[in-house]
């Protein structure tokens, strides 16, 4: 499984588009962070980070879709994938060894943001006022937790796919409707009263926000974890069946 | 070292492998020949695990292929059909990828002797996609041989490959073919002519030919394109 994690690893920098996927995350965020006027935090007069973690789940769709894309979708259509199963590994250990790669690129994208911003913005403050880390660490274990939840969802795609791009497009198009779709849907005034809150409560959103203001509650990873076993587990069933199953 | 016993691959009304048997063991490089579509892809990658048989057994090393695929796998390197590689990664980050899978213990070392092995000396150091296509086989021939196994299936290792480099790729399978057993699949005859010891032909699935090479030039001629053109033009019904 490490030697699957290393590849992969390698592989992803080895390309352009990896870089790029997490100098565009930086730069997107960084635009919210600190140019457009209405988000900036220049502009305020709380210090905070809340910009950055408005607009990074969005962001981070890209860069994980980016990371996934390829990593079963490139194998299949260069046929690298019979080297791979044709190894003495299990269906778990090449899943597995791909997806903590995935989600070793989300960290290393997270951490790069939180060594750039955090002392960027507790610079800004006046009058020795320091920055309430509680939310701000609680806000980036939801970050990873989203990160870690995008990662099965696009790892999974990847196999169920021979393009990249409509590999890419798949995992971004789920991961969105995961991410903000219930929350859309729940604002339907049909569903107001009682059904909002459930609707929206089956959103990606709901569970990130609840993480985000510092409240670490074991439903909302238990909900995570949930999602992110079912994807990897149906990604595992499939490699186990490799290569009976069809590709679209 | 491998058997194969009534071994037939059937998709929907097609054969495509049909009651296949023969046996290869330890020091023999046999020719697996066949057309378009005889099934010896098939056959390579039931042997491999890759596919499951419809019916039938194999084994390798007296193990069933279905029940220990783990275990069979340290033991063969597989060349497949079209020599898949990852060609963002360079030739030795490939390698020890392969060599840390199948297990080998002395990674650095062995890599070397690897490179030295299919003479890759002089390309090592590039990424797998800077490589021509002589170079490219020998990674694949590389990654087949890393954990020195005892068993290898080449899946046409020869294709697309100028004079020269058949020439290269030739000296390089008969310097490591003394303790494998070496099953070669090619459309090569003169590569099977200056290799094998012994030949097997399939037709439709069916086995038609299993013989000796010296058998076979005696009875059909020098060339084994005669041999090759008289035993897939026969009723497959019929095995010789």
């Amino acid at each position: 499984m490490i030697a699957i994690y290393k590849k992969e690893f390698l592989q992803f920098f080895g390309q352009i588009v990896g870089y790029a996927s997490i100098a565009l995350f930086v730069l997107l965020t960084g635009l919210y962070v600190w140019v457009f006027p209405s988000h900036s935090i220049l502009e305020r007069t709380i210090l905070s980070l809340d910009p950055f973690f408005t607009w990074a789940p969005i962001f981070l769709i890209l860069v994980v879709s980016a990371a996934t894309m390829r990593q079963f979708a490139e194998e299949s259509a260069e046929g690298t994938l019979e080297l791979l199963v044709t190894k003495p590994l299990s269906s778990i250990q090449i899943v597995l060894g791909k997806y903590f790669a995935a989600i070793s690129i989300v960290a290393l994208t997270l951490a790069l943001t939180a060594i750039t911003y955090i002392p960027s913005v507790q610079a800004l403050a006046v009058d020795n006022v320091s920055l309430d880390y509680g939310p701000i660490l609680g806000a980036y274990l939801g970050l990873m937790l989203l990160g870690m939840t995008f990662s099965a969802v696009g790892l999974f795609t990847s196999i169920l796919l021979r393009s990249q791009v409509v590999a890419f497009l798949l995992s971004a198009t789920i991961n969105a409707m995961g991410y903000l779709g219930f929350e859309l849907i729940s604002e339907k005034r049909q569903f107001a009263g009682y059904w909002d809150f459930v609707i929206n409560g089956m959103g990606f959103k709901a569970h990130y926000e609840s993480i985000s203001i510092g409240l670490l509650d074991f439903a909302d990873v238990a909900y995570f974890m949930a999602i992110i076993v079912t994807f990897l587990s149906l990604a595992i069933l499939i490699i186990a069946r490799w290569p009976n199953f069809k590709k679209l | 070292m491998i058997q194969l016993d009534q071994v037939s691959k059937i998709y929907g009304a097609q054969h495509a492998v049909d009651a296949l048997s023969f046996q290869v063991g330890k020091g023999e490089i046999v020719g697996f020949l066949g057309p378009n579509g005889a099934g010896k892809s098939t056959t390579m990658r039931m042997i491999m695990g890759f596919i499951r048989p419809s019916k039938g057994s194999i084994k390798v090393n007296g193990l069933e292929v279905e029940s220990n695929r783990q275990t069979i796998r340290q033991k063969i390197g597989y060349l497949p059909e079209g020599n898949p590689l990852y060609y963002d990664l360079y030739v030795r980050e490939f390698l020890r990828f392969a060599a840390s899978i199948t297990g080998v213990s002395n990674t650095r070392q062995r890599i070397e002797e690897t490179i030295h092995l299919v003479g890759l000396q002089q390309e090592a150091h590039k990424k797998i996609g800077q490589l021509s296509k002589g170079y490219k086989q020998r990674v694949g021939l590389a990654h087949a041989l890393i954990h020195d196994p005892d068993l290898l299936i080449l899946d046409e290792p020869h294709s697309g490959l100028d004079p020269n480099q058949l020439v290269e790729i030739r000296s390089r399978l008969r310097e490591i073919a003394d303790h494998k057993a070496i099953i070669l699949s090619t459309h090569l005859m003169q590569e099977v002519q200056a290799l094998c010891d012994r030949v097997i032909i399939i037709n439709q699935g069916k086995l038609v030919a299993d013989k000796k090479l010296s058998e076979l030039l005696e009875r059909h001629g020098p060339n084994l394109e005669k041999a090759f053109a008289h035993y897939t033009s026969l009723n497959t019904n019929t095995s010789e």
